[in-house]
């Protein structure tokens, strides 16, 4: 590796510490970036996101199907709920707050 | 009216749809309920397009997390029945960011209503939600992160994961499992997204050293 290309680069340890966050698809466009390009020419960091991968992957091995009965039961309730909207909103009020705690915004 | 901020106010609304005008011209629409029915259905029909655009393609999601929370499929399915109820009245309040996280929200707070009523003692707990993500279920099976695990045929990394504490195994099942982002694994346990990252992480760290001593991860090293 050039001496050029070591200077540019982040550091490991920086690296390693949001290595996590990039596979997750958390990072920001620009430092997914720069995590990007030091993976292309660090050896040991991209052993280090090899690893990591094999773990997530594992684990989302662990993601079973829902039963497609419930769901089917499910989907036809939400349909169902569209159909007779306005009694379903009729009778709203007593658990209000379960809605005003979750936000306009989806943060509470 | 939509409310301002409202994604009503940015669905794909039909405005003043001239099918509309003769239903409004009859009689049968001159008395005050009828009118009132004629001015309210663009809102209902804005009201259920967002409940389509926004609700229904998370039922999956939904079911997934109602199943650790209750670890129960009747219960979950009650659940989620209550939360899509729950999110239809509250969907003209909702401006159409972080669909799931809003979503996650209602079915947290609608399970902690739900705990309430049967077991009041339950209320002073504020670890309860993240107990029961994790704790034995009532009838004894196993905690929630185990109910997806008691399948797999990768005894090493279900004993890694029962290694870990019961906040590190929710986060794992959420993200890694459930597939949810950090933000909307923090909606789901109420707590900052930093704490979601740095359990999870700290979480996967710790998996990897127990896979690693148990030679169950592939070998990178001598490339």
């Amino acid at each position: 590796m050039n001496l050029l290309r070591r200077l540019l680069m982040p550091d490991c340890e920086r690296v390693r510490k949001v290595l996590q966050s990039y596979l997750d698809g958390e990072l920001d466009e620009r430092h997914a970036r720069t995590v990007a390009a030091h993976l292309e020419h660090c050896d040991r960091c991209d052993i280090e996101r090899d690893v990591y991968e094999q773990v997530k992957s594992s684990l989302q091995d662990l993601r079973q199907p829902p039963d497609p009965e419930a769901l089917a039961r499910l989907q036809s309730f939400a349909a169902t709920l569209r159909r007779i909207a306005p009694n379903a909103r009729a009778d709203g009020g007593q658990d209000d707050d379960v809605e005003r705690d979750a936000g306009g915004d989806g943060r509470s | 009216m939509t409310p301002a901020g409202s994604c009503l106010a940015h669905s794909e609304a039909p405005a003043a749809d001239p099918a509309d005008a003769p239903a409004a011209a009859t009689p049968a629409a001159a008395t005050p309920a009828a009118a009132s029915a004629a001015a309210d259905a663009p809102v209902a029909d804005a009201r259920d397009r967002a409940f389509q655009t926004y609700v229904e393609p998370e039922l999956r999601l939904l079911f997934a997390v109602a199943m650790r929370l209750t670890r129960d499929p009747h219960e979950a399915e009650d659940l989620v029945q209550d939360t899509l109820l729950r999110a239809y009245r509250a969907i003209e309040r909702f401006d159409g960011r972080y669909p799931r996280a809003w979503l996650l929200t209602i079915l947290r707070n609608t399970n902690s209503n739900r705990g309430r009523k049967k077991t009041p003692a339950l209320l002073e707990d504020p670890d309860h939600a993240l107990a029961q993500l994790t704790s034995p279920g009532p009838d004894g099976r196993d905690g929630a992160a185990e109910v997806a695990l008691s399948h797999l045929a990768d005894p090493d990394l279900v004993a890694a994961l029962q290694r870990l504490s019961a906040d590190h195994q929710a986060v794992v099942a959420l993200v890694d499992i459930d597939g949810l982002t950090y933000q909307e694994a923090a909606e789901m346990l109420d707590v900052p997204v930093g704490t979601v990252m740095s359990r999870l992480h700290r979480a996967r760290r710790r998996l990897r050293a127990t896979l690693q001593r148990k030679g169950a991860l592939r070998e990178v090293m001598d490339r």
